[in-house]
């Protein structure tokens, strides 16, 4: 039970997130696009914990879901998993990228930024668009490997 | 200097007049700068989203947890038994609402209406005054900034732009630089006055120095689109 509370709450985080995006409009009703998001963290926590007989009918008891909108849910649940996997790229840049890429997003200046990893501005600004560079072409090949 | 290094530069803003007119007729020639642009503004996006919102996201667990244990705290789970995934359905969907409440009412003061920026509003450059404009009410507001940047540096004593200009600041998350910009309006006889005071409200707000978002946020009459979030302003800073 605390799993899947955990589960709803972070499906719910996720939503916030997509929705802070000005273009995002939801489409279908809320809970055929929150039920779909808990429904495949809840198979990858399966999967994950190697648990067997969850993978068969999860859809048992989302009945309410009619199936037009568990379409368009899906793609809202495809964008979601895909913002997701950038920000996953993020562990596996370099530390000093992760740590530039981050500090750079935490409404911090980038003056600010740079006296806390004492370095220079200048410094700090070329590196940043290097470690962005490096995020975006693993992302670029993880996209390519999932296709 | 390679793409990524180029594209970081136009997007913030720090390439001359001739240097961005240069980048925006490579943009069109060169499949992969373009390529790599539209790369870069999505996981620019997406990072903003993901890691910039952090207050806000401990705002909503804040929200959230005291319901999480609510709905699904542990029950005598010693027994083995099979429990109906509908009843728990009801407990999310309610929470779900308060969710939606979250989000509409607006629970973070930065969701509040952003105004549409009037087009050709010119002096000087017509294209660079409707660019910008059109960058800014498509919600592009970084790539808006530059260009509304040049629009108030080159006429201070135009309200629209240096209002525009303050709040693609604020949507940036430059507190500082929009307060410098927004002060002057809210304190001018324009149009923009209160709407100005509000985004310096909030500014200061986030910059964590209340006395001065109190004061701004006190500006806003009744009759202001931003009366209700200004008053919110008010009710934290007290």
């Amino acid at each position: 039970m605390e799993e899947a509370g955990d589960i709803f709450q972070e499906s719910i985080i996720d939503v916030y997130k997509l929705a802070q995006n000005k273009d995002f409009t939801l489409t279908c009703p809320l809970e055929a696009f929150l039920l779909l998001i808990c429904k495949r963290k809840w198979i990858n926590q399966a999967e994950k914990n190697k648990r067997h007989g969850v993978t068969n009918p999860v859809d048992e008891g989302y009945t309410l879901v009619a199936s037009k909108d568990d379409e368009a849910a899906a793609l809202y649940a495809d964008t979601l998993e895909k913002e997701e996997m950038v920000v996953a790229m993020l562990q596996k840049i370099s530390d000093r990228c992760r740590e530039i890429i981050i500090g750079s997003y935490a409404n911090k200046s980038q003056q600010q930024l740079a006296g806390e990893l004492g370095v220079s501005y200048a410094y700090l600004r070329k590196k940043k668009s290097l470690c962005m560079a490096e995020l975006i072409s693993l992302v670029r090949n993880n996209k390519n490997h999932a296709a | 200097m390679s793409n990524f290094e180029k594209i970081e530069a136009y997007t913030e803003g720090w390439m001359s007049g001739p240097e961005r007119a240069a980048f925006e007729l490579e943009l069109q020639a060169n499949n992969q700068l373009k390529q790599d642009y539209e790369d870069w503004l999505k996981a620019d996006d997406i990072l903003k989203r993901h890691i910039g919102s952090s207050s806000g996201i401990t705002d909503l667990k804040q929200i959230l947890a005291p319901l999480t244990q609510q709905h699904f705290q542990k029950e005598n789970i010693q027994k083995a038994k099979v429990v109906s995934i509908k009843k728990y359905l009801v407990a999310a969907i309610a929470a779900a609402a308060i969710f939606i409440i979250y989000l509409s009412l607006p629970a973070g003061i930065e969701h509040s209406p952003i105004p549409d920026m009037p087009q050709a509003v010119v002096r000087g450059s017509e294209d660079l005054s409707n660019k910008g404009a059109r960058l800014f009410n498509e919600g592009k507001y970084k790539e808006a900034l530059p260009l509304l940047k040049e629009q108030a540096l080159a006429d201070a004593e135009d309200a629209t732009a240096q209002f525009f200009y303050g709040v693609a600041l604020v949507k940036t998350e430059k507190y500082n630089d929009a307060l410098a910009v927004l002060k002057p309006v809210s304190e001018g006889t324009s149009a923009y006055k209160e709407d100005a005071a509000f985004f310096a409200a909030l500014s200061a707000y986030k910059l964590n120095r209340k006395p001065e978002a109190l004061g701004f946020a006190e500006k806003v009459s009744e009759g202001s689109a931003y009366y209700q979030p200004s008053q919110k302003i008010i009710k934290k800073c007290r």
